[in-house]
């Protein structure tokens, strides 16, 4: 591996967000040089496609069962 | 300094595809805010724009905050009960969006505390009763392609399963940023936590999910 344990933990810090400030390029250069933080910011990337793929939406009868508590909710007590 | 001369190929490859930021930018905080003036003004179609705005986004957070996509829309409906009764005291100074995904996130954390305490609760699982219905149509050809079919479907219950295993606070965060793209100071308004352990817990999360995920990914 190229980078020390010390540089690991601060690339894991730093990135990817650090990326488009002064210290992008050692950024981009621990990677080129470490197979595990290269491997690592890879299944990352590729789970978070996966995770941003699957949508979870309401039920179909979810926007009119809240409006029907919320008439409830608004309606004075008998 | 340590002179480093990056590689042009990787450097593109490491440039990440950022969350959807929709109901983040400015143009939607203008919206809710009109929307918020004009429910609270009498407008009664206000109030269901702001449901229809927000109600995937805050499921879809809660849900993976919990783990269960039924009791998420329980949570969610109640979360928005409660805007709906306090909305007259919301200070338009704040964003609306990070008060709904405050008051949706307190439900959902509360409910991993309840569960907690009462362990033998029983709670369905993402993954489980998942329809195939629900499912994005983005594999036109998978009836002539069962395998990468069965493949990919078998990776989102990973990745799914993954999430779960992450803590609640770190899930959080991570949810809020990598799926929500919300911005760092926007997390720190919505978890009540420091911007520096808003950082520090997002870097742990993206570590672990990667660790874990890795394996399957191979």
């Amino acid at each position: 591996m190229g980078g020390s344990r010390m540089q690991c933990d601060q690339f894991g810090r730093s990135f990817p967000d650090g990326l488009a400030g002064p210290g992008g390029n050692r950024l981009i250069a621990h990677l080129d040089a470490c197979p595990t933080c290269r491997s690592r910011w890879r299944a990352l990337r590729l789970g978070l496609r996966i995770l941003r793929e699957d949508s979870i939406r309401p039920s179909p009868g979810f926007e009119q069962a809240l409006m029907a508590r919320l008439a409830r909710e608004a309606r004075p007590p008998s | 300094m340590q002179a480093v001369t990056a590689d042009p190929r990787l450097a593109r490859e490491v440039s990440l595809p950022h969350a959807p930021t929709a109901g983040a930018g400015d143009d939607a905080i203008d919206q809710d805010a009109v929307l918020v003036a004009a429910h609270l003004a009498g407008d009664p179609l206000a109030f269901t724009e702001l449901v229809r705005r927000y109600q995937g986004r805050l499921l879809a957070h809660v849900a993976r905050m919990i783990g269960d996509r039924d009791r998420g829309e329980d949570l969610v409906q109640e979360a928005f009960v409660r805007i709906h009764r306090h909305l007259g005291r919301f200070d338009p100074r704040r964003r609306f969006s990070t008060w709904a995904y405050a008051i949706a996130g307190n439900l959902a954390k509360n409910e991993l505390r309840d569960r907690r305490r009462s362990p033998l609760v029983l709670h369905q699982t993402l993954t489980e009763g998942r329809q195939d219905g629900d499912r994005p149509l983005e594999f036109p050809d998978s009836s002539t392609q069962p395998d990468r079919l069965y493949r990919q479907r078998r990776l989102r219950a990973l990745v799914e399963e993954t999430v779960e295993q992450l803590g609640p606070a770190h899930r959080e965060v991570f949810l809020l940023r990598e799926l929500e793209g919300r911005s760092y100071e926007d997390i720190a308004e919505i978890t009540g936590c420091s911007l520096g352990t808003v950082k520090s817990r997002l870097s742990r999360a993206r570590t672990r999910f990667a660790d874990l995920i890795r394996p399957h990914l191979d």
